[in-house]
């Protein structure tokens, strides 16, 4: 697992390296993000930059929307051919800074069968979360007995970090949507 | 004499102003009445916190512009705030004369909670806001006081076409701070949320947004249409969203206050 994580470590330091050029005006990566995945990643939400992605927002300890979230994006992996599969990507920021950590986030990948060479279940810090959330229009709402309530959204972004659309139709494969990642894994 | 008086005030109105950016102290309320559910009623213990006097102004925002490049206008990222961002400057980096005094607004929650954080502070929490306004002059809530009601509605029924006033001008509250009511909207930390549903087993398709009416909000505080319209506005804006009756003011935790 160490070896894996310091390969996907790697490969995202050279793709990062490799990209100097500026960023576009509307790309997500503008925003200075740290974070911490389950699977040993720890850098910056533009290390992604290189490669499509799809984001979302959850936390650990729902138990409702996040795991249809997390089916969902599985159902859209199944469907994707061999090879789109190999640089299907998935980043799952964890709404509840306070509760998910890396530590944590590795049961919920493991409970749900994550490979952790394609999805990163990260903790971000508080402010953070609230900004991510605001870049991908998520809504969401902390309450004292530690649920969280929040929309369902999710995003796909190009290799430069812009929007190119989202779903908020997890309950079941949404073909639009669908077509746009093929689109953005073909791209290459 | 006239001209000693007028001397008189606008000496006052710039200490006001300059020291706009100082963080007056509010005490902790407990049991305080929100008109937002937390979790079974709508009583909630706010901490003491730290807020600024009076709304951030255009002056404030310039300087803050000027040592941060990145929220220029012209230089912005389209994700952090959109295209009428700082539109009434006269350039990127100049407010424009007559201007510096009037409250900051067609900023986006992105760069206010960036100036915010960037003198150790944040946006006011939705319940913090709330406290800080159920206040008058002498006392922690009079929301129930019907000439509070009317002096709000008052306020409240200007119209927004008109110049915006320079902050500072009116009386302070019971903590001292200018202006919660009727200049500006200001833009809460938790802002986006303030609809959110509270039960989860009312989520199934994503569809149905999980988003209530008026139904959850407490109807004690009816009367105050100026909080409703304030939620329905807050809650509808994107972080990059940016309007010309939208401004900010920041917040800070009270040192040593356990949350």
């Amino acid at each position: 697992m160490r070896i894996y994580a310091l390969v996907v470590t790697m490969m995202l330091t050279l793709f990062a390296i490799a990209d100097e050029s500026p960023l576009a005006r509307d790309s997500l990566y503008q925003l200075d993000i740290q974070m911490q995945a389950q699977n040993g990643f720890n850098g910056m939400l533009r290390d992604f930059r290189g490669q499509p992605l799809l984001v979302s927002m959850f936390y650990g300890s729902c138990t409702y929307v996040c795991p249809m979230i997390i089916q969902n994006l599985k159902a859209y992996e199944k469907r994707m051919s061999n090879e789109e599969q190999s640089r299907y990507k998935v980043l799952m920021v964890s709404l509840d800074a306070k509760h998910d950590t890396p530590e944590s986030l590795k049961g919920v990948a493991k409970e749900h069968k994550l490979d952790g060479k394609r999805w990163y279940l990260a903790h971000v810090s508080e402010t953070d979360v609230r900004k991510m959330a605001g870049l991908l229009g998520i809504k969401y709402r902390l309450f004292p007995d530690g649920s969280i309530e929040h929309s369902t959204v999710i995003t796909l972004l190009d290799a430069e970090g812009r929007i190119q659309t989202r779903s908020t139709q997890v309950s079941s494969v949404d073909n639009t949507f669908l077509n746009a990642i093929h689109q953005q894994l073909q791209t290459r | 004499m006239i001209c000693r008086l007028l001397l008189g005030l606008m000496l006052v109105s710039n200490v006001i102003m300059s020291a706009a950016d100082e963080y007056q102290s509010v005490p902790a309320y407990s049991g305080f009445h929100s008109v937002l559910p937390q979790g079974k009623a709508y009583r909630f213990d706010v901490p003491a916190f730290m807020m600024q006097r009076a709304p951030v102004t255009n002056q404030q925002f310039q300087s803050y512009v000027k040592t941060h490049p990145q929220w220029r206008r012209d230089e912005v990222a389209s994700v952090m705030a959109d295209a009428s961002y700082l539109s009434h400057w006269s350039s990127a980096l100049a407010v424009g004369s007559g201007q510096e005094s009037q409250p900051v607004t067609r900023v986006s929650w992105m760069a206010a909670e960036a100036y915010c954080e960037a003198e150790g502070a944040r946006l006011p929490r939705w319940v913090e806001w709330e406290v800080a306004a159920a206040a008058d002059e002498s006392h922690r809530d009079a929301r129930d006081d019907p000439e509070w009601i009317k002096r709000i509605a008052d306020w409240y029924s200007r119209p927004m076409s008109g110049p915006l006033q320079k902050v500072g001008q009116g009386r302070p509250n019971l903590y001292g701070l200018y202006d919660l009511h009727g200049l500006i909207w200001e833009m809460a930390l938790d802002q986006s949320g303030l609809l959110v549903l509270g039960d989860s087993r009312t989520q199934g398709d994503a569809e149905s947004s999980r988003f209530c009416g008026g139904g959850a909000l407490s109807m004690d505080l009816k009367e105050h249409y100026e909080i409703l319209m304030r939620i329905a506005l807050l809650s509808s804006l994107e972080a990059a969203d940016t309007s010309r009756g939208v401004g900010f003011r920041c917040a800070k935790d009270m040192p040593d206050v356990r949350r």
